[in-house]
């Protein structure tokens, strides 16, 4: 059993409203029973990633803090214990894969660990082919994990822990970038194994339905066990709302993309083959909402870097109205949020990074506060927050707000779901949508398209194909 | 969090040993030192463009000019000013520009460094960075020095990778007014290069955490999942490594 006695925890850098460091929680207690499957929510910013990284010992040794409190697993005192020695007894993959992939082939990821606990080279051998089999993963056996999507990236550490089979798995938002079937394999593998585990997640997925034994969540701090009917009746964790419907769309600028084919190969695996979409029809209206779904892997980002101006396709025409673009033309006309929010956020404070790209367009000084205020508000920023010490959900939002400030015509936003709670997702999203804009989201939840989505396309095979409407 | 150095590709320089294959670029590396002629030098260089050529293909056999091409423009720059003597080649006015000896040494100094460049990008390029580490290893290297060595190999395109990502997410944030041009482009770049310190900085706690996460630091004995071939095939490797090394070293020297 894993117990979670009296915790408290703050960061120095982390300010209540007083300007005191605050406890990010305190005195917080729960108890996972041995092969119990526990849901944990919370909003971005309670502290799930950081609960995570504590019971792993991540934190506070590789960020300062203070911690206080207790964990056990069974009758081991996981706080007195040293990172390394947790391997074979606690694996806990985090939200952003990239902060956990070490080497340069799948195989030597899986093999990493295994290695560091001595196991002989034909255990691994036969453990990696079982993973690999397992998870789907044989046919980029030899690929950089660097080259795989955000989904393929989950599933190699979903495959390294499971290869590890340590008896506590703790699960960060694991869920965020798996598709459908994924995320019903990972709860199927939870149930089937009776893994002792916590899964933290920031919305109540439709996967998870009569799924866990216990749920528990977390406001501000406090801890309390939640059923699954009064999940449904929130706002901000249940997945469901009225769809707006058909928008008007008459006199408003269309981007369409017709007959192009993208390819580009791996650099790693010289036998894997290229990948390759073709894209015969896609279009977006301003103010119309498109959700764009496919499996891990599929081209969702890849056809997004096209859409946006990164990439160019080998052939076809990206248009808006009849008028083509060039790569150039894209980037002015649509904006992009990025999968991972890092590579967009650099300036000291919220209001900083909202503020830049506004004064870049030649605003006078009163007009910019203004404008920056009114979207804080909107997408629920603190203008004086650090954002490098912002959760990845609050991140997401603050990427979605400096979007909504460039007043492109078309925004893609990629995975906006991640760590967020529903009511900030959609909230985020129909931000953007009123102020005009075309907007495609690319998400692995069925439940965000079908609430919020006009039109949705799919990509299957290599195809990108509109699905017909239900 | 890390990005990928090998690339690949076929040709022998990916079937030789990479035990075999580091001594011969060690030794080659050092050859090139060595008083020889200018177009010993460049001879060398154009043996390990080739083969880069020939195991990766041409558009990525120029990839390592772009990665250097600033280092040789500072080194036009500068090198004609610090070498003085000989007769003077470029003279404007009264002024002279460079001298014979000062082409002669920037020929000479640039030959050596993309040679070297060159020569270090064909081991790295045409080898796992696993077999990296395993070489290190078979060369008595212990196995936390060969990891640090292997993985500061692999942070260096990381933060390559990285800012490129960075920078195309800032180009995406531009706007009409702000298309800069110049030395506006320049201090354009300042952002993009802060972020990426920030976010290279902020992957090394996460990297030594997931190290430890994944066992390292533990007291058990590190098993070895793959493992370097033995015997006859190594020394063969070492012997063609060597006649290679040994026929270069002749030719220039003779």
């Amino acid at each position: 059993m894993l117990s979670i006695e009296n915790l408290s925890f703050s960061y120095p850098d982390y300010h209540g409203d007083g300007g005191h460091e605050k406890n990010l929680f305190h005195d917080l207690s729960v108890q996972v029973e041995s092969g119990e499957a526990l849901l944990f929510l919370a909003p971005p910013d309670a502290g799930k990633s950081t609960l995570a990284r504590i019971i792993s010992r991540g934190v506070p040794r590789y960020t300062s803090g203070t911690l206080a409190g207790h964990i056990l697993f069974g009758e081991l005192d996981i706080l007195s214990m040293e990172a390394h020695a947790l391997t074979p007894l606690v694996t806990c993959v985090f939200q952003n894969p990239q902060e956990q992939l070490l080497m340069n082939t799948v195989a030597d990821e899986i093999a990493f660990p295994l290695e560091s606990l001595g196991i002989p080279s034909e255990e691994i051998e036969r453990r990696i082919q079982h993973v690999l089999t397992t998870w789907q993963l044989s046919h980029v056996r030899n690929v950089h994990p660097h080259e795989l999507s955000g989904g393929e990236r989950k599933r190699v550490l979903l495959a390294v822990t499971d290869a590890i089979d340590a008896p506590l798995w703790v699960l960060d938002e694991v869920f965020d970038d798996l598709d459908v079937k994924w995320k019903r394999f990972v709860m199927d593998l939870l149930q089937e194994r009776k893994k002792t585990s916590i899964v933290f997640a920031s919305r109540f997925l439709p996967e998870f339905a009569a799924r866990f034994s216990r749920i528990v969540m977390m406001d501000k701090g406090i801890v309390r066990t939640v059923d699954e009917a009064e999940l449904r009746q929130s706002p901000r964790y249940a997945g469901t709302r009225d769809n707006p419907g058909y928008t008007d769309t008459a006199g408003k600028m269309r981007l369409s993309v017709s007959k192009a084919r993208i390819e580009h190969p791996r650099t790693s695996e010289r036998a894997a083959e290229p990948f390759r979409l073709h894209v015969d029809e896609l279009s977006v209206t301003q103010g119309e909402v498109v959700a764009l779904l496919g499996e891990n892997g599929a081209g969702k980002s890849t056809l997004a870097r096209m859409l946006c101006g990164l990439d160019d396709p080998l052939e076809g025409v990206c248009a808006i109205d009849s008028h083509a673009l060039t790569a150039k033309m894209r980037k002015l006309n649509i904006a992009y949020l990025f999968q991972n929010p890092d590579f967009s956020i650099f300036l000291p404070t919220v209001a900083d990074e909202l503020s830049y790209s506004v004064k870049k367009q030649g605003k006078r000084k009163q007009a910019v506060h203004d404008q920056v205020y009114k979207v804080a508000q909107e997408f629920s920023l603190d203008l004086e927050a650090n954002p490098s010490l912002m959760s990845y959900g609050a991140k997401k939002r603050l990427q979605a707000a400096v979007a909504s400030l460039l007043e492109r015509s078309f925004v893609i936003i990629d995975e906006i779901d991640s760590g967020m709670t529903y009511e900030m997702a959609f909230q985020s999203i129909e931000v953007l949508r009123r102020r005009g804009a075309g907007v495609i989201i690319i998400t692995h939840d069925e439940s965000i398209a079908s609430s919020l989505a006009h039109r949705t396309y799919m990509i299957e095979a290599g195809y990108v194909r509109e699905r017909s409407v239900s | 969090m890390i990005s990928s150095t090998f690339v690949s590709g076929k040709g022998p320089w990916y079937v030789f040993d990479p035990r075999a294959k580091l001594i011969l670029i060690i030794l080659l590396c050092v050859e090139v030192f060595l008083p020889v002629p200018l177009w010993g030098i460049y001879l060398l260089f154009a043996l390990a463009f080739v083969s880069l050529f020939q195991a990766v293909g041409l558009r990525m056999s120029f990839s390592p000019f772009k990665a250097i091409g600033l280092i040789i423009f500072i080194m036009v720059l500068f090198i004609p000013f610090t070498h003085r003597t000989g007769t003077p080649i470029i003279v404007i006015g009264k002024t002279v520009l460079a001298t014979q000896d000062s082409l002669l040494q920037f020929a000479t100094h640039t030959g050596r460094f993309i040679t070297i460049t060159y020569l270090t990008t064909l081991f790295v390029w045409t080898t796992r960075m696993n077999d990296i580490l395993l070489t290190f290893r078979w060369f008595s290297l212990p196995y936390s020095a060969a990891l640090v060595i292997t993985l500061t190999f692999r942070f260096i395109p990381f933060i390559a990778e990285t800012f490129t990502r960075i920078q195309e997410a800032h180009s995406l944030r531009q706007s009409e007014h702000s298309q800069s041009k110049g030395w506006n482009a320049l201090f354009d770049i300042l952002p993009t290069i802060s972020c990426t310190l920030i976010f290279a900085l902020k992957s090394i706690p996460h990297l030594a955490m997931s190290l430890e996460h994944r066992g390292f630091g533990s007291s058990v004995k590190r098993s070895s999942y793959r493992s370097l071939s033995r015997g006859a095939s190594l020394f063969t490797h070492l012997l063609i490594c060597g006649m290679i090394a040994t026929t270069f070293a002749l030719l220039i020297i003779l």
